[in-house]
């Protein structure tokens, strides 16, 4: 193979890429980029794997000779980021790839690309198409309330789920939930015209679905190379993979397979206290008394009444603070709850508007969290489980 | 290919009749003695239910599928084996380089001189950190191939906690995926982990399959191959060593022990043991004892006059040599083949070697006479 | 689809599919319907006997949305996710991967929050006896005051290594091996669920090598199946399992009844060809003579057919009980040698020989009977063994009365005192215990005596030739004692006449002693020091 390229184009492509590289894995191969360029195209792409998570990036270049290579991710990373700005030439000699640049050279080994895993062809067949930005927001509303426990995989990952005229995202670790709908009776249609491409389509109650729970890694790569310019996000399942299109980028992640647990029962039905406040002042609140919240379990308390509403903690080992809000509008009987401020906080950080909107129960009820206004098209829904006194 | 695997016609037949059937087993455990094949077994196993070849004897060896596992870098393909501690990552990631250039090294001489054995500097069991891996890895579905492929090789390594955190992967592993475990000691294994596992015995090959294989394979004359065969006790790997060490210094030196515990000549011991005082080392004197136990066995077989069971053919005038006008050789040699295995655990643990040579001397002598 | 191992795909769901352990599922249920939960359980007993079963079984009959009941729907939300191991409520911890207190701590942290949509929240932890200990100690806190609705279930194969204070706070139920019985009912069972043929034989066969496991009388039937398909037939099974047939071992038997140690180990070597794992070979000829030596004792036993039986109780009559006993002590040893040997062909090959060579063994006490009588007989057997390959160059010279050949069958009259004549070869032959009986008077005596330089038998008299003038008057003084001594062993009495004999004087003061051959002839006492401390001749002065 042989191709030029300018530096900054290429850099700009692989800037990316490389953090999905594992580095000093006990499978090598997993170490390098595969590197396919082609005269006819003239076309270089560039695909790296972590076997969860496919990229596959390609564009122009000016190539002269096609050919296959495998060469060290990070090594080309580096090497590529310390050329001069100027046209880069890269070209295989025997078992070597010669980057040169000006006066630059550098002779890198490479490696057997026939031990590289099968790549999938980067083609969407029948794709969904979202907007990047949306899909973008629905990740950011769910992503922190992912569990991080090994035993329970499945809910390391975010729900994505399609009914016929919404969709949503959910996440759950057991001790919070976030999730968030959007009405869009586009998606599914386009879908029940291949369900003989393995899609797994659930069906309960009648209701046609799918559900797909992806890897939170998949999610956070997606984010990162969202940008303004590209507003398509095309989207293609298989059965245990989820693939995106988006520009010159193509991902394939691999899934959760087993269903996901339903959540929707930890909703009470009805909670008999509500209160609003501004989200900020809350927020300044509860980090002010976390000062001295116990390490252990990062209690806090909420006490409140039509009166009174007072947020404090008590530490056996350090003392206890407590704080009495101002401005806030309370609906319901006297009641207090404990839970984990932490939760509380990521939870809040993900309220659009600026007052919040709180329901509560007894103590041993779980609170639902709100925005103020809902927002058109869009149901945002945040639970948090109290915990025991 | 399938049949470079010699003398392990019935668990062949097994796993052909598993793959004919439609019914492969999630978990295999190939037990049986070093150097028998289960090793190769198992990956060409691997191999065969993941072949893309069409028309040809799976595995066929060459396809893209048998190149990878050919080469250990399947990504459907985890091997696990004792290790010192790497700092594996659940990811399969080894941060310390030295760690991982030792791993590489394995490796390497695993692809290229399989029957040839790696030794790691320091202690080796299989660590939980393997198995941890391994979830890991079972979290993800298979990237490309039909049947994912977990070997765990000397299975009897993993320390106790590493054997229990495996009780509920190997029970209860996703689907489409073979984990077959390899040892040469089930009894030491977890009756928890044997339960869990459909057991398949490879058999000590015979002298005769290994004597085919020195001298078809690594083109070693017949004699040779022939004590190969007969010190090996039916494992290849000791074979292809003891063959390859082409004059042996230890054979020689097990001949002239018995030559001067045959004639009494204690001040010609002496001298002997000077003579060799810089080949007694540790290894060296293991092995000897290897070459010392095929020459008892002859001259037992002498003396009871089964002269067609002679190892040393070529040596058969020195053995009748030292047999004559002796008597009760047959009688005494079981307890002397076992006072040759204490004194091989004594050599292990590190004994005091000029006595382990005295002892072994006075036990020669008294082997010869009465 | 990939194929489901048995053992998975017919895991218990339910209380009554529990196999053989109705003293606990009867408890259980009975607690269930009466509502009386305790808070901790811990299930104990061997690999494979539906202790992990029984605990999903036990959360799903408390979760499920019918719940509290004994028969759970295994159909509802609930339900579902236990079995996929997804219910957040439910949390399986595989106590050998999570052995921390670190892990202790996340699991009471997770106990904080109350159940998410169940009515209980369910900590199954598995193989519970690899916590370390002060995972143990921080648990004992929990289970002390556990918070409302919250159920441990521990499973363990080994209890002693929980903690009694872990214990002590649970309700323990210990899991029973599953009798043979029960297993061949399910695995009868599952073979006409699965549309397979197989024999009642087979079954047995599967059920005992499963040693009290269902799981793995499952595996092995899955193997018969893998193997067999549809229709699993005894020889397949015995083909599988590599079951040595009984055959072999009755050839062995035989030959070694007969004494043929050539055609023995030729034999051995075709085992060895066939590669049979030598430990299983002499497991099963351990299990063989014991099958004789309690046939032996007209014991009846289960295991074999009426042909097979006829087959063991001719064998029987060809050995000795403690002949019997005594191959298998040495089979027994052998096996340990073999584990740890590096060439366990050759410790068997040796130990066959042995056995070969293996004269009818006496009982002890009739050994010690015939001491006592100072019978020829006792020193016979000793001498045929040790020296079995050298009798016939000794035989040639000796007389027929010394020749007395012991038959293999020693008959009882024997045992009986039997006087030898007083002659040259017989004297030859009871000379060692002329010593014996000399040491008796004195130790002195004993050793004037072996270093008699001649001794012949000379009618009735016993001359003997002494050297040195110590030797002799020592002789000379105990002459009475040593010739009655002496009489008792042959027909008629013998007279001792004793010649002393003139050593010539020293002709040089310095003797050069070379090798130890001269010592040893120069000095008799240090030829015994020699022989009796196996010492070598280091230097000479």
């Amino acid at each position: 193979m042989r191709l030029a390229i300018e530096k900054k184009d290429l850099l700009a492509h692989i800037q990316h890429l490389v953090s999905i590289v594992p580095s000093k894995n006990v499978t090598p191969i997993l170490n390098n980029y595969l590197i396919e360029v082609s005269e006819e195209t003239n076309m270089m792409r560039i695909s790296t794997t972590d076997l969860t998570l496919t990229v596959v990036v390609e564009f122009p270049a000016a190539v002269s000779e096609g050919g296959t290579i495998a060469v060290s991710a990070h090594h080309f990373n580096e090497i590529i980021n310390y050329m001069p700005d100027a046209v880069i030439n890269l070209w295989q000699h025997d078992d070597l790839l010669m980057i040169q640049s000006g006066k630059v050279d550098f002779n890198l080994l490479i490696a057997d690309h026939t031990l590289f895993p099968v790549i999938p062809e980067p083609k969407i067949n029948y794709p969904i198409t979202v907007d990047a930005a949306l899909f973008n927001r629905m990740i950011s509303k769910t992503y922190f309330a992912v569990s991080t426990d090994v035993n329970r995989a499945i809910l390391t990952g975010v729900c994505w789920k399609i009914y016929p005229t919404y969709h949503m995202m959910v996440a759950t670790d057991g001790r919070k939930v976030a999730e968030i709908k959007v009405l869009n009776s586009s998606l599914l249609p386009s879908l029940e015209n291949n369900d003989n491409q393995g899609l797994s389509i659930f069906t309960e109650q009648n209701e046609v679905y799918v559900e797909k729970v992806i890897p939170l890694k998949t999610l956070l790569f997606l984010q990162k190379i969202f940008s303004e310019d590209v507003k398509e996000l095309k989207v293609s399942m298989e059965h245990n993979r989820i693939m995106f299109l988006y520009g010159e980028y193509f991902v394939s992640s691999q899934v959760f397979e087993h269903k996901y647990p339903e959540y929707q029962k930890a909703f009470p039905t009805e909670l008999p206290n509500k209160f609003v406040i501004d989200k900020e002042s809350l927020i300044t609140a509860i980090k002010r008394v976390a000062l001295i919240a116990p390490d252990e379990n990062f209690r806090i308390h909420f006490d409140i009444d039509n009166d009174r509403f007072e947020v404090n903690t008590t530490n056996r080992d350090t003392g206890d603070a407590k704080q009495n809000m101002d401005d806030y509008v309370y609906a319901g009987t006297s009641t207090g709850i404990s839970f984990n401020y932490k939760y509380m906080l990521s939870i809040l950080e993900a309220i659009d508007t600026e007052k919040v909107v709180i329901k509560l129960g007894s103590s041993k009820d779980p609170m639902m969290i709100y925005n103020e206004n809902p927002i058109p098209d869009q149901e945002i829904t945040f639970l948090l489980m109290p915990l025991r006194s | 290919m399938i049949n470079k695997i010699k003398g392990q016609e019935d668990a062949l037949k097994l796993l052909r009749k598993a793959i004919e059937n439609e019914r492969i087993s999630q978990a295999y455990l190939f037990y049986g003695s070093d150097g028998v094949g289960k090793f190769t077994t198992a990956l060409y196993f691997g191999m065969a239910v993941n072949c893309m070849a069409t028309n040809e004897l799976k595995p066929c060896g060459h396809c893209d599928s048998c190149h990878k596992f050919l080469q250990l870098e399947h990504p459907d393909f985890v091997y696990i084996f004792p290790t010192p501690n790497l700092n594996l990552s659940p990811e399969g990631e080894i941060k310390n380089s030295d760690a991982l250039k030792m791993f590489q090294k394995y490796i390497e001489n695993k692809v290229n001189t399989p029957w040839a054995d790696f030794f790691f500097k320091d202690t080796i069991e299989i660590r939980k950190e393997s198995i941890t891996m391994l979830s890991k890895h079972f979290e993800l579905s298979i990237h490309e191939a039909r049947y994912r492929i977990v070997i765990v090789e000397d299975a009897d390594m993993m320390t106790i906690a590493t054997a229990n955190a495996f009780l509920k992967t190997l029970e209860e592993p996703p689907e489409r995926t073979i984990i077959i475990l390899i040892t040469e000691r089930i009894q030491k294994l977890l009756p928890t982990i044997l339960s869990r596992t459909q057991p398949i015995y490879f058999r000590p090959l015979t002298r005769s399959v290994i004597e085919e294989i020195l001298t078809t394979e690594f083109e070693i004359s017949a004699p040779i191959a022939r004590t190969a065969s007969r010190i090996s006790a039916g494992n290849l790997k000791t074979a292809i060593r003891v063959a390859s060490d082409s004059v042996s210094l230890s054979r020689n030196w097990a001949f002239e022990i018995f030559a001067l515990a045959a004639t009494k000549d204690d001040l010609g011991y002496l001298g002997l043991a000077k003579a060799y005082k810089d080949q007694q080392k540790k290894d060296q004197v293991i092995d000897l004892l290897k070459y010392i136990r095929i020459i008892a066995s002859d001259l037992g077989a002498l003396n009871a006059n089964f002269e067609a069971e002679i190892t040393n053919i070529d040596k058969i005038d020195d053995l009748k040599a030292m047999v004559e006008n002796k008597s009760g050789i047959d009688d005494r040699l079981y307890d002397f083949l076992l006072f040759l295995e204490d004194l091989n655990r004594k050599i292990e643990g590190n004994v005091n070697l000029n006595l382990v040579m005295t002892n072994l001397y006075l036990n020669c002598k008294h082997l010869l006479n009465s | 689809m990939s194929y489901i191992v048995l053992a998975r795909k017919y895991r218990p769901q339910s209380f009554k599919e529990v196999y053989a352990q109705d003293h606990i599922t009867e408890i259980l249920q009975s607690a269930i319907s009466t509502n009386r939960i305790a808070h901790a359980y811990l299930f104990t007993g061997p690999r494979g006997v539906g202790k992990t079963s029984l605990a999903r079984i036990l959360a799903k009959s408390l979760n499920c949305v019918n719940g509290p009941t004994i028969t759970p729907c295994n159909s509802c939300s609930n339900c579902a996710e236990i079995t996929a191991g997804t219910s957040p409520d439910v949390i399986e911890i595989d106590g050998a991967s999570n052995t921390s207190v670190d892990d202790i701590r996340e699991l009471q942290h997770e106990l904080l929050y109350p159940a998410s949509g169940s009515k209980y929240k369910i900590y199954i932890i598995d193989e519970v006896h690899m916590l370390s200990k002060n995972a143990f100690n921080a648990l004992l806190k929990t289970l002390e005051e556990p918070p409302d609705n919250v159920i441990f279930i521990f499973a363990t194969t080994e209890p002693q290594k929980v903690l009694p204070t872990i214990i002590s706070r649970c309700q323990r139920y210990d899991f029973k091996r599953i009798p043979i019985d029960s297993i061949v009912q399910r695995l009868q069972e599952i073979s006409l669920m699965e549309g397979i043929t197989i024999d009642t034989e087979s079954l047995y066969l599967i059920a005992r090598k499963a040693d009290g496991g269902m799981r793995d009388a499952l595996s092995l039937m899955d193997q018969a199946i893998s193997y067999c398909m549809n229709n699993i037939t005894i020889d397949k099974v015995r083909q599988i399992f590599s079951v040595i047939p009984n055959q072999i071992y009755h050839n062995f038997l035989t030959l070694i009844y007969e004494k043929n140690a050539q055609t023995l180990i030729n034999e051995l070597h075709q085992i060895f060809e066939q590669g049979i794992d030598l430990q299983e070979f002499i497991s099963g000829m351990q299990d063989f003579i014991r099958i004789l030596l309690l046939r032996k004792l007209q014991v009846q036993i289960k295991d074999i057919n009426q042909d097979e039986q006829v087959m063991f109780d001719e064998l029987a009559k060809l050995f000795g009980q403690n002949k019997l006993m005594y191959i298998l002590s040495y089979l027994i040893a052998c096996k340990t040698d073999l584990k740890t040997s590096s060439n366990p062909y050759l410790i068997l090959e040796a130990l066959m020989i042995k056995l070969c060579k293996l004269d009818e063994m006496e009982d002890i006490a009739k050994i010690i009977e015939k001491l006592n009588y100072g019978s020829i007989t006792q020193t016979q057997p000793i001498s045929n063994i040790s020296s079995a390959q050298s009798q016939p160059v000794q035989s040639k010279d000796s007389t027929k009365e010394s020749a007395v050949k012991i038959p293999d069958a020693i008959s009882k009259e024997e045992t009986t005192v039997v006087k030898l004549q007083f002659t040259q070869d017989n004297l030859e032959q009871l000379w060692q215990r002329i010593l014996t009986r000399a040491k008796k008077i004195s130790q002195m005596c004993a050793i004037a005596l072996e270093s008699t330089t001649s001794k012949k038998a000379e009618g009735k008299k016993l001359c003997l030739t002494v050297e040195g003038n110590t030797f002799y008057n020592c002789l000379k003084t105990n002459l009475e004692a040593l010739e009655s001594s002496i009489s008792e062993l042959f027909e008629k009495p013998v007279k001792i006449s004793l010649h002393l004999q003139e050593t010539e004087p020293p002709t040089k003061v310095n003797i050069q002693h070379t090798t130890l051959e001269d010592i040893k002839q120069e000095n008799p006492e240090i030829d015994k020091f020699v022989k009796l401390t196996d010492s070598v001749l280091v230097k000479t002065l």
